[in-house]
């Protein structure tokens, strides 16, 4: 029982560690900009706020949409 | 026979105070002493130990349960959130719900409001353990989210207005904008919108405000397809013209509410009736607050039942069952309670029953919070870990142990 409990605990410490310095996740964006990389604690948080979404089998962004504008040096004639 | 403390002098009791309030510790972000503190608040990129909903305003950590059912949902394992359960299961097991739990001790405080008091069917027991597996695990990961919005508005084309031959209309001042829209998710787009803003280019400040709706336009997912052209006073000068989509905000929501969060008493009462109460509904798309429905629609197009009557129903039968039983959320419908209870044998804090010291008096099972057979189950996958059994053990035979 001890054995388990050491290694019960020994894998949940390798989890948190490997959770926080390599978990990796690749975060793309609806306007087609280079994906971002979120590691462990930028995936909770970005859960807790619902950021991300599941498209053609990727993470994307939800809110990556951001509006597009234009000036009066864009007006034609 | 050894009594227990009065309620709010117990240990556990006090403990739980304490994890409330550094788990909501965003409460103070009033206080402008600690406005330097606020950023790192809001970022929820630790986890709670217990459950305490990252959707209330106050909270600064997030729920690894919230966090596993959003990873099954959009297929991430959340290796960090995992670790971080196993860790204060490995460590302390089931002490974390009598402890450090803020809605177990919610439980506690209405089970003390005087009111019929009844117990709960054995088989109530394993409604935690379905919650866990069907409503954080399968459902999630086997459904995932009905996405809609995510229409894209290109940059838009301006000309300055020209005359339509054969009328004579006052041009003067106005500009043509023609857009063009792309439907970048799975379903088709009807009767998109647009809201053309003009933003001052100093002060950042909208100046005017216009939302154009093309009744009989069709995006199909994938394409993109020019909108007519909209006729705009021209301001140019004053600011840029900013377009945009009210259905480019995407909002995800769980289908057939068989999502844990969608039902979570905890996020109803700690997220979604602070969002009602400021006016905030579906501005955080999945999580605890229920979407607002697309305009036109009602909450209907829920079902039946609409996700806002289902999760305040679930809510007020909770908050019902409290006054009449102890801990009835712990025992039937918590997931991390089912997690730390899976494993509480193995972990490092747990309680113990010495067999030889025990006169079968009854005492500990007349103040278990959780109606267990004490001397049977002390230390088990139910047992909360409270330790009043050890205290009012006359014989002190119930004992509790910290190491391998």
């Amino acid at each position: 029982m001890k054995r388990l409990r050491l290694l019960f605990l020994a894998i949940g410490l390798a989890g948190l560690l490997s959770g926080l310095f390599l978990e990796r996740h690749a975060i793309y964006r609806l306007d087609g900009a280079e994906p971002a990389k979120v590691g462990g604690a930028g995936f909770v948080a970005g859960a807790a706020v619902d950021d991300f979404m599941l498209k053609d089998d990727a993470l994307y962004a939800v809110n990556s949409l951001s509006p597009n504008a234009a000036s009066a040096k864009d007006c034609k004639t | 026979m050894t009594r227990l403390p009065p309620f709010f002098l117990r240990v556990r009791v006090c403990c739980s105070v304490i994890s409330a309030f550094l788990l909501n510790l965003a409460a103070l972000k009033p206080l402008k002493w600690l406005a330097w503190l606020v950023p790192a608040l809001s970022q929820k990129v630790l986890c709670n130990p217990g459950m305490n909903c990252h959707g209330c305003p106050w909270a600064i950590g997030a729920c690894p349960i919230g966090v596993m059912a959003y990873g099954s949902a959009v297929r991430a394992l959340p290796i960090y959130a995992i670790g971080f359960v196993v860790v204060l299961t490995a460590a302390l097991g089931r002490l974390t719900c009598a402890f450090l739990c803020p809605f177990g001790l919610l439980q506690d405080i209405l089970y003390k409001i005087p009111f019929l008091k009844i117990k709960l069917p054995r088989f109530t027991r394993a409604g935690k353990y379905l919650a866990l597996a069907l409503l954080v695990f399968i459902f999630p990961f086997w459904l995932g989210f009905e996405t809609t919005g995510y229409l894209r508005v290109n940059t838009p084309d301006i000309k300055k207005a020209v005359a339509e031959e054969g009328k004579t209309e006052d041009i003067e001042g106005l500009i043509d904008v023609v857009v063009s829209v792309a439907n970048l998710g799975p379903k088709p787009v009807e009767r998109p919108q647009v809201d053309f803003v003009y933003v001052n280019n100093e002060s950042k400040k909208e100046i005017l405000r216009l939302r154009k709706d093309f009744p009989g336009v069709t995006v199909p997912p994938g394409e993109t397809v020019a909108l007519s052209k909209v006729r705009l006073e021209n301001r140019l000068a004053e600011g840029n013209l900013s377009v945009s989509s009210p259905q480019s905000e995407v909002t995800l929501s769980s289908p057939y509410h068989l999502y844990y969060c969608r039902l979570c008493p905890v996020g109803t009462l700690e997220a979604t009736l602070p969002a009602y109460a400021a006016g905030e509904v579906g501005t955080t798309g999945v999580s605890p607050v229920t979407p607002r429905p697309p305009a036109g629609q009602g909450w209907g197009m829920y079902g039946l039942v609409s996700g806002r009557t289902l999760r305040l129903g679930i809510l007020a039968a909770f908050l019902l069952l409290m006054l009449a039983v102890s801990r009835p959320f712990c025992r039937i419908f918590c997931p991390a309670g089912a997690i730390y209870g899976l494993f509480s044998r193995i972990a490092l804090s747990r309680m113990y029953l010495d067999n030889e010291a025990c006169i079968h008096c009854g005492a500990c099972n007349r103040v278990c919070p959780v109606d267990l057979d004490v001397p049977k189950e002390v230390g088990g996958a139910e047992c909360i870990a409270c330790g009043d059994c050890m205290k009012v053990c006359p014989k002190s035979g119930i004992r509790r142990k910290f190491g391998l």
